[in-house]
């Protein structure tokens, strides 16, 4: 299923948005799928995954994996679905567990380090998540606003805007040329809609968006 | 009737140059009348799947010897004050930059420009060869050729040669008793009349600029900026385009060449700019937009903050 | 020559007996009947001037095309059966730009003249086992004027028996021999582009039943800046003022 997703960052605070889309090979199932988590109060992971990936990891699986493994996982088409889902759901769950254990929050940079590691120890194991991520988040302590991209190979990279998906090709260019730094917060939602605008002109799949703001008072939601 | 069905029925794969006379009439591969029939092929059942054996053409084997020339941006757009072409320079063959100074704007006559996209010498051979069959309509006829027959020309005879291994994506444009026009041709035989045009492997990051910046009413200046500035987006983001930008601006008297421009100096003087503008606004007394330091309790008119559901 | 008419004057490849082709020497005789061609070659550049039958006050007479482009740096002007010359200038202009689509570079008039005549010839087949084209020899003569870089302004004189002269002033048709022995007279080396102009006209006029103007002549000029083109009635208006004025001053 194609995905595209975006991350612009201003000084205290970042915007991710997502497109809705699911659905399998050429069939849009939903169009009003949620691909953005909130993971903690300062804290949102935008998430897709990746199609052209997905076979040659699903043979690899094929290769390796036991039938009853796969049908466990409902067979081939169905994992890269589950498989961003489940990811969000053990990154989620394990980023709340470490707040009630120590009573504080996972600043993003750590959280990114985190996510990183596991997707890191995913590739190596012998049923690898086929995601890419987008990670807002907003540091407290610094007072900081932070976008981290980290693909199914375990590459981070902090940037100050990213495409991921299809809009890469169309959009990316956009942010390139509006994007500047410590842009406000009124800018980058209009940089955004003109990405959401761009994608939505030019690639032949037909998107819709959702999108959130993050910043120091925590994630809403962000009409475009 | 049956005349009718052979000539719209799909060209063969295969043409036995013993079918063609070409000793006789004319010269070379064309007729006595200038017409270009049967260009030699290799004496093989299917010339396409052949000439992918030995070069990357038809991105079956990307192992081939031969790499043709793929990578590119090209882009042109109509406006008010008429229509921008512009181009980078960049010839690439596999991984490796075979050329940064090449022409991607063929000048076919003073008022019709082609694009280069795709294979550089089949561009380049039938694009002149379209502009000599321009020429002729122009002498026969006392009138300049539209660029809706010259287009027409062009894609019918790629159309001819479909599925024998050529590779153009081109760009047509010009200005004609109807004013400014553009047409998309390519060698599968599709031709588009459109108003704004990327083709190549860098146009995808061409229209991310292209069209947010488009507008018809652009004045000329900002119109030429656009189009370098978007080519400057493709060098920057596309492996395979860079080098320099050729800018050309087709008007009612004819076509004119911009000048050329080193990509990545455009790209670092764009960025400068960004930062210039920044000092500037923060300079400016009121304007607390874009200024250094923190700016508590911004009121955001434009974005509208609802509490997340779930 | 008509005295010695015999069967050998049918065929166009059949030599008579005393060596003749008649068919070919007939042709010449029906350039005799067109009407007249001049073209002067100086060193600024060539004229064309041509004399048009305007037969009938109904008969429009921009229709008459008797001065016709090639290239941009080469034009022609014809006399005899100009339907002829239809399928003759076409292929000119097909050498012409074939030249340049292969050398990219402008073909020379000598060049051009030589592949018309070639055409020419293909009344007969060809020693490259060519085809026949035609089934008897053209009835029409050119006068090809170009300009070239290596040999500046030129002026071709191409019959329909394939053979091709330059010359520095020719004039072919009805008129011809009138107005050629008054080249003779009149031309010399120096001669200006605009004394060519002058002269071309003044022959024209001489040689024509009735009365000249921009209607029934014609000019066009092949130069270095400007290439080949054809002149304006309004500017042959001009040029016929100032050929009236000369002639007064003379009287």
């Amino acid at each position: 299923m194609a995905d595209c997703s975006f991350g612009i960052t201003g000084k205290d605070f970042v915007l991710l948005a997502s497109d809705q889309s699911a659905g399998r090979s050429i069939i849009k199932m939903k169009s009003d799928e949620n691909k953005i988590r909130t993971l903690s109060p300062g804290l949102a992971l935008a998430f897709g995954g990746e199609p052209g990936e997905f076979t040659s990891l699903g043979k690899r699986r094929l290769m390796g994996g036991t039938s009853n493994e796969l049908a466990k996982r409902g067979g081939e088409s169905d994992m890269i679905k589950r498989d961003t889902n489940n990811f969000v759901d053990y990154v989620e769950r394990n980023l709340r567990l470490y707040q009630i254990r120590n009573n504080t929050e996972l600043l993003p940079a750590p959280a990114s380090a985190f996510i990183r590691k596991e997707l890191a120890n995913s590739i190596r194991s012998r049923s690898p998540y086929a995601v890419n991520l987008l990670l807002g988040g907003y540091d407290k302590v610094h007072s900081e606003a932070h976008l981290y991209s980290i693909d199914l190979y375990g590459t981070k990279a902090i940037l100050p805007y990213a495409a991921q998906g299809l809009g890469i090709y169309v959009a990316l260019s956009t942010m390139d040329k509006y994007w500047y730094p410590d842009i406000t917060r009124d800018e980058a939602v209009e940089l955004l809609k003109k990405c959401v605008a761009e994608v939505k002109l030019r690639l032949a799949y037909q998107f819709t968006f959702n999108a959130i703001v993050i910043d120091k008072e925590g994630v809403k939601n962000l009409p475009l | 009737m049956e005349a009718l069905v052979q000539r719209l029925a799909p060209p063969p794969a295969h043409v036995d140059p013993d079918e063609y006379d070409l000793g006789a009439d004319g010269e070379g591969n064309l007729n006595a009348l200038g017409v270009v029939r049967g260009m030699q092929v290799p004496r093989v059942p299917d010339p396409a799947a052949f000439l992918s054996t030995y070069t990357n053409s038809m991105s079956q084997n990307p192992q081939a010897k031969i790499k043709l020339e793929h990578g590119t941006t090209t882009l042109a757009f109509r406006f008010r004050g008429g229509i921008i072409v512009s181009v980078d320079s960049r010839a690439t063959a596999g991984s490796y930059i075979a050329s940064g100074t090449v022409k991607k704007v063929i000048e076919i006559n003073k008022y019709l420009l082609g694009t280069m996209a795709g294979g550089a010498a089949d561009c380049q051979y039938w694009e002149t060869y379209l502009g000599m069959r321009c020429r002729m309509h122009e002498l026969r006829n006392k009138e300049r050729i539209s660029v809706a027959a010259a287009s027409k020309l062009l894609a019918n005879i790629v159309y001819e040669y479909k599925g024998q291994g050529l590779s153009m994506g081109t760009m047509i444009c010009g200005w004609d008793k109807t004013g400014p026009a553009i047409f998309y041709v390519d060698s599968e035989g599709t031709r588009l009349k459109g108003d704004v045009f990327a083709v190549g492997s860098g146009a995808t990051f061409a229209y991310g600029v292209l069209d947010q910046g488009y507008s018809w009413d652009l004045s000329d200046e900002d119109a030429q900026e656009l189009g370098r500035r978007a080519i400057v987006a493709a060098g920057h983001r596309d492996a395979y385009s860079g080098n320099t930008n050729n800018l050309f601006h087709v008007r009612e008297d004819g076509w004119e060449f911009l000048g050329n421009k080193d990509i990545s100096e455009l790209w670092y003087k764009y960025e400068q700019e960004k930062r210039d503008a920044r000092v500037a606004a923060a300079a400016q007394p009121g304007s607390g937009e874009g200024a250094q330091g923190e700016n508590p309790a911004r009121p955001t008119t434009e974005v509208q903050s609802v509490p997340m559901e779930e | 020559m008509f005295l010695t008419r015999s069967e050998y004057d049918r065929g166009v490849s059949t030599f008579s007996p005393e060596g003749r082709l008649f068919q070919v020497e007939y042709s010449l005789e029906a350039i005799k009947l067109g009407s007249t061609a001049i073209g002067i070659a100086t060193s600024e550049g060539v004229i064309l001037g041509v004399e048009k039958r305007v037969t009938s006050s109904l008969l429009e007479h921009t229709s008459i095309e008797k001065i016709v482009e090639i290239d941009s740096h080469i034009g022609c002007a014809m006399s005899g059966l100009t339907a002829d010359a239809r399928s003759m200038i076409d292929h000119a202009r097909v050498s012409s730009l074939t030249h340049n689509l292969y050398y990219d570079e402008e073909i020379q008039v000598e060049s051009l003249t030589q592949s018309v005549c070639d055409l020419a010839l293909r009344f007969g087949e060809g020693a490259g086992g060519e085809k026949r084209l035609m089934s008897r020899p053209f009835g029409v003569a050119l006068l090809i004027a170009g300009f070239d870089k290596d040999k500046g302004p030129q002026l071709y004189h191409a019959e329909p028996s394939g053979t091709f002269y330059r010359y520095d002033a020719k004039a072919i048709g009805s008129g011809s021999e009138g107005a050629q022995a008054e080249l003779q007279n009149e031309y010399h080396k120096s001669m200006t582009l605009k004394e060519a102009e002058v002269l071309a006209l003044k022959i024209l006029k001489q040689v024509m039943e009735e009365k000249l103007d921009c209607k029934n002549a014609q000019l066009a000029s092949v130069t270095a800046e400007g290439g080949f083109r054809v002149y304006t009635d309004e500017e042959t208006d001009e040029i016929i003022k100032v050929m009236q004025e000369q002639h007064q001053e003379e009287s």
